[in-house]
């Protein structure tokens, strides 16, 4: 078990510190600190699973000497950021404003709620992961099966990409965290993958809240989290132990930093070297990923040319795809010489395509199915979403709306993307979109939700009159300021 | 407070709760109609007993050159129980490599209670090693 706590705790804490490097320029608050500890869960697992898949490529599966060099890399990292970070010069918060005593309530109350739905999500997580132990079928026939092969099959270890295994081309962020754990613990358990579940689950929950919190006020971020808590089967997800949970943290997570980047450019490039770090994670968790990564500039083009020019959009791909780096060579290597043709394209031939892509039936079909299933697995909140933004309305400040079109860009891309290939699948329709769509539409989910909240009024910015924005939050902040 | 903002706040909150009520209701009943849960006791006989003699001899026993064996069961091809059954199967003997269909060196089969339909399954090319029981089969090919 102590080694089980090392495996989670080093990352963690590792990235907890470099984060604090990278990304400078908030005066410290609960929020931040919130958001970079969220944000170091993630981005802890991803990175040590790139260095797990080329500790094995290169040194094979050797339990001692892993544990030993990567402890210390990652005991080293945590240090070094730990004294670095000291040097830096402390940086009192703004003193915050005088709040109505209407604001100061009902943040208490939402907080409130928030904390008890939460408990009772934990609770609902823990008891179907108990009664679950195993995930769900694709755990099985996918994600912990590559795993096992990782600590089972000693130097036979890529036989995890026979074509007797299923989808043998998926990107291995899951698999290969799974399989860290156990080589850690010494011993395989269904314990491993449950904890991975369970922080990527509620890391989105607490990135969300907090993203929501630092650019639109506390309130409202507690109200996104209720939001996203609302959504039942984000819970049942996380304990099927799937991938679909941590893309979804990973596209949460990389929209979040740029649109903290748009909002406070004053912070410099750390936010954009970080989101593409986030964005490579997100394609090597799935290959939804890769067409993120096309979305992404895509969209950051179509919003930041108009108002900042072709030099300042070159600058920040720049800096974003510097933090891209390590995940395009992973994928490369992995995508040259372990994983075969993806079954979607390797199935397809050029006559077959023009006819599917003429055939208006599928059309219909994907878009009644999207709407089917966008009610089945959102509807609860999607229903209380339509009544909030009713009585709230939109958020009225322009800073506050800098980073809506962006996410909002990407939503559509991402789901035009996903719509395109059921359209051009060789898979029989019904069957494929009866077996994932529901899962596509919950990688979105929490990216969709901060749009949202961004796009909202706060309850804040309505109490005030829509006069003010929160006092907590700011508009323009020192420069040159650490996160935290 | 405001009348608005508390009425669209008490939406978020009664919603959030109300939808986590009802999934701790379903969590808390038998299998609630989650596949995971009902999956699960199977899998977990899949991992611990049933297949626990067969992996051991496996290990022991001189596995072809590519580590794959062949799969055999008796349930109908292509359906549903056919797939779970045979994943389960191939999850729990990693890191041996589950080859469906009877055209290995060594083949696995895996049947149910019918002693007929485990009969009817079995191609008339295969010799059995040894029966673990529980419908769990280890089989040669003949003249390999």
């Amino acid at each position: 078990m102590g080694f089980l706590l090392l495996a989670l705790a080093l990352p963690f804490l590792a990235a907890y510190g470099a984060l604090g490097l990278l990304v400078p320029a908030r005066p410290p608050g609960r929020f931040q600190l919130l958001l970079r500890g969220c944000l170091a869960a993630g981005v802890g697992l991803g990175v040590t699973s790139y260095g797990f898949y080329f500790w094995l490529v290169f040194f094979g599966p050797s339990r001692q000497a892993y544990v030993l060099t990567e402890t210390a890399l990652l005991a080293s990292l945590a240090a070094a950021s730990w004294w670095a970070g000291r040097r830096r010069r402390p940086v009192a918060a703004p003193p915050p404003g005088a709040e109505p005593p209407a604001v100061v309530r009902i943040r208490r109350v939402v907080r409130l709620a928030l904390l008890a739905v939460l408990a009772l999500a934990v609770l609902n997580f823990v008891f179907l992961a108990v009664k679950s132990p195993y995930g769900d079928a694709d755990a099985r026939a996918i994600w912990n099966t590559r795993a096992r092969f990782f600590f089972r099959a000693g130097d036979h270890w890529a036989d995890a990409f026979s074509p007797f295994t299923d989808h043998p081309d998926y990107p291995l962020l899951l698999p290969a965290s799974v399989a860290r754990g156990w080589l850690y613990m010494g011993e395989e358990t269904n314990l491993v993958p449950v904890l991975v579940g369970f922080g990527f689950t509620f890391a989105t929950v607490g990135l969300l809240v907090a993203a929501v919190a630092v650019l639109r006020g506390a309130s409202q971020g507690f109200l996104a989290g209720l939001a996203l808590l609302s959504t039942a089967y984000l819970i049942e997800q996380g304990t099927a132990q799937y991938a679909d949970v941590p893309l979804g943290f990973f596209f949460l997570a990389t929209m979040v930093l740029l649109g903290l980047h748009d909002r406070f450019p004053e912070t410099g490039a750390g936010l954009l070297t970080l989101a593409g770090l986030t964005a490579g994670l997100a394609a090597w968790t799935k290959n939804e990923g890769l067409l993120f990564l096309a979305a992404v500039p895509a969209a950051r083009l179509a919003c930041t040319v108009p108002r900042l020019g072709w030099k300042a959009f070159g600058r920040q791909m720049a800096f974003f795809c510097l933090g891209l780096l390590p995940a395009v060579l992973t994928l490369a290597y992995f995508k040259a010489h372990h994983a075969p043709a993806n079954d979607l394209i390797a199935g397809q031939d050029h006559e077959a395509v023009v006819g599917r892509l003429l055939d208006v039936s599928r059309y219909l079909l994907i878009g009644r199915a999207f709407g089917l299933i966008l009610l089945d697995v959102v509807g609860v909140p999607f229903a209380l979403l339509v009544v909030y933004f009713f009585l709230m309305g939109r958020a009225r400040r322009q800073p506050v709306r800098v980073g809506v079109l962006p996410s909002l860009l990407v939503l559509v891309l991402m789901l035009g993307g996903y719509f395109g290939v059921y359209v051009i699948t060789p898979k029989d329709l019904e069957w494929h979109l009866g077996t994932s769509l529901d899962r596509l539409l919950l990688q979105l989910w929490p990216l969709a939700l901060f749009t949202f909240f961004l796009a909202a009024a706060a309850p804040e910015e309505v109490l005030a009159g829509r006069a003010a924005l929160p006092a907590r939050t700011p508009d323009r902040l020192p420069q040159g300021q650490p996160i935290s | 407070m405001d009348r608005k903002v508390t009425v669209a706040a008490g939406f978020l909150i009664l919603g959030a709760a109300c939808a986590n009520a009802l999934l701790l209701k379903r969590i808390a009943a038998p299998d609630g109609g989650f596949r995971q849960v009902r999956d699960s006791a199977i899998v977990a006989d899949y991992d611990g007993e049933r297949f626990a003699r067969l992996k051991e001899l496996l290990s022991r026993e001189a596995l072809p050159e590519d580590r794959t064996v062949g799969y055999i069961d008796d349930e109908p091809p292509g359906s549903a129980q056919a797939t779970g059954k045979y994943q389960a199967t191939r999850y729990a003997l990693v890191p041996v490599i589950l080859a469906p269909g009877p055209d290995r060196p060594l083949v696995v089969g895996n049947f149910g209670a019918s002693p007929r339909r485990a009969r009817a399954a079995v191609p008339a090319g295969l010799v059995l090693v040894r029966d673990f029981g529980n419908g769990v089969k280890l089989f040669r090919a003949r003249g390999r």
